[in-house]
């Protein structure tokens, strides 16, 4: 005769819930009790079909369809410099090569008076004295200006890549 | 197997490919789950759809409190339930969910009894389709899920022991509904 509590102990029995004391009683009257032992018999089948229940397949499109719909929410980042290494020292060569250049083109120059190569360098510094200061002063800040931004630009993107990691 | 907090942040770096992963991956249980749930397969495609693009979307938020299938499930059953909210066929469900048990109390035979042609395990996926959605839910996470109950609790916000005393009834309820074939299967096998 099924009752409540043997209904509930077959399921617990089946799904490893019983304590070996107790799953050793239930095995002991499934044998002593012929009727219990074939409704058990019918719940270890059920139990059997339903562990080889399958998932529910979707279509064979459908992650192409979900990717499809996505939103370009996450971007790549471009961990790069603005400014490679490479163009850093293409740039502080080039700098260096036009002023060697303007002072070579100086010392090569009229003398204006002064023989021999100190009025060579005279003529060279004077040059330079000659350059207004404004257009010096935007020259250095613009320099200045480069400098913060690659730095900037450094300095954020480590940050984003250690707060992402 | 390249593991799902790996993938994640690889969609996080921007990679779609990898999002595409996780969709293979999941996508199936995301599905069965939907498809539990809204009783359709077409709805449950469109629902599954918008749980990924919704976990898309919610990916950063993501916090690893706990496995990224438990986050994944418990948006798709959430989604889908909100689904048959809002097409307002929630109602009429549990009322076609109660015809379905008396249907099946009525002459001892479910309505799995009338396709001949099927096997038992068909059977038993239809007798599974035809529960309510909850606890096809539960049922289905259930055997496909390891028996993991404390999973199915984050899911569906149940207790454990409301999941074992359903767990216990619906078994029952599905036996007594294949009763005669599980019947005839043992004596087979005796």
């Amino acid at each position: 005769m099924e009752d409540h509590k043997d209904i509930k102990k077959w399921w617990l029995q089946l799904d490893n819930e019983l304590s070996p004391e107790e799953s050793t009683a239930f095995l002991r009257k499934l044998e002593e009790d012929p009727e219990l032992a074939s409704t058990f018999a019918e719940a270890q089948q059920l139990e059997n079909h339903l562990q080889a229940v399958e998932a529910d397949e979707p279509s064979m499109r459908f992650s192409l369809n979900v990717l499809d719909q996505l939103p370009t929410l996450y971007k790549s980042v471009s961990v790069e410099p603005v400014f490679s290494r490479k163009s850093l020292l293409r740039g502080v060569l080039l700098l260096f090569s036009s002023v060697l250049v303007s002072f070579l083109a100086a010392l090569s120059g009229p003398t204006n008076g002064t023989s021999g190569t100190s009025g060579q360098w005279q003529n060279y510094s004077d040059l330079f004295m000659n350059i207004p200061s404004s257009a010096l002063l935007s020259v250095a800040l613009a320099g200045f200006c480069l400098v913060g931004i690659f730095l900037m630009d450094q300095i954020l993107k480590r940050r984003f890549l250690n707060k992402r990691a | 197997m390249i593991e799902d907090i790996h993938l994640i942040q690889q969609v996080l770096k921007g990679n779609q490919s990898a999002f595409r992963n996780l969709v293979e991956r999941y996508q199936s249980y995301v599905f069965t789950i939907a498809y539990k749930v809204v009783k359709n397969r077409e709805r449950a495609e469109e629902v599954a759809q918008d749980v990924f693009i919704k976990v898309y979307r919610m990916l950063g938020s993501y916090q690893q409190k706990s496995k990224f299938s438990t986050w994944l499930y418990t948006i798709a059953y959430r989604t889908a339930l909100d689904e048959v909210r809002k097409k307002k066929r929630y109602a009429e469900s549990i009322e076609a969910d109660d015809q379905y048990l008396q249907i099946a109390d009525q002459d001892g035979k479910s309505p799995a009894f009338n396709i001949q042609q099927a096997d038992l395990n068909q059977q038993l996926e239809q007798a599974i389709q035809q529960l309510k959605p909850i606890d096809a839910t539960i049922i289905s996470l259930y055997y496909l899920n390891e028996k993991n109950v404390q999973e199915i609790q984050m899911i569906t916000g149940l207790s454990k022991s409301n999941i074992k005393t359903k767990l216990h009834r619906l078994r029952e309820q599905l036996r007594d509904q294949l009763q005669s074939q599980l019947q005839a299967e043992v004596q087979d096998l005796l």
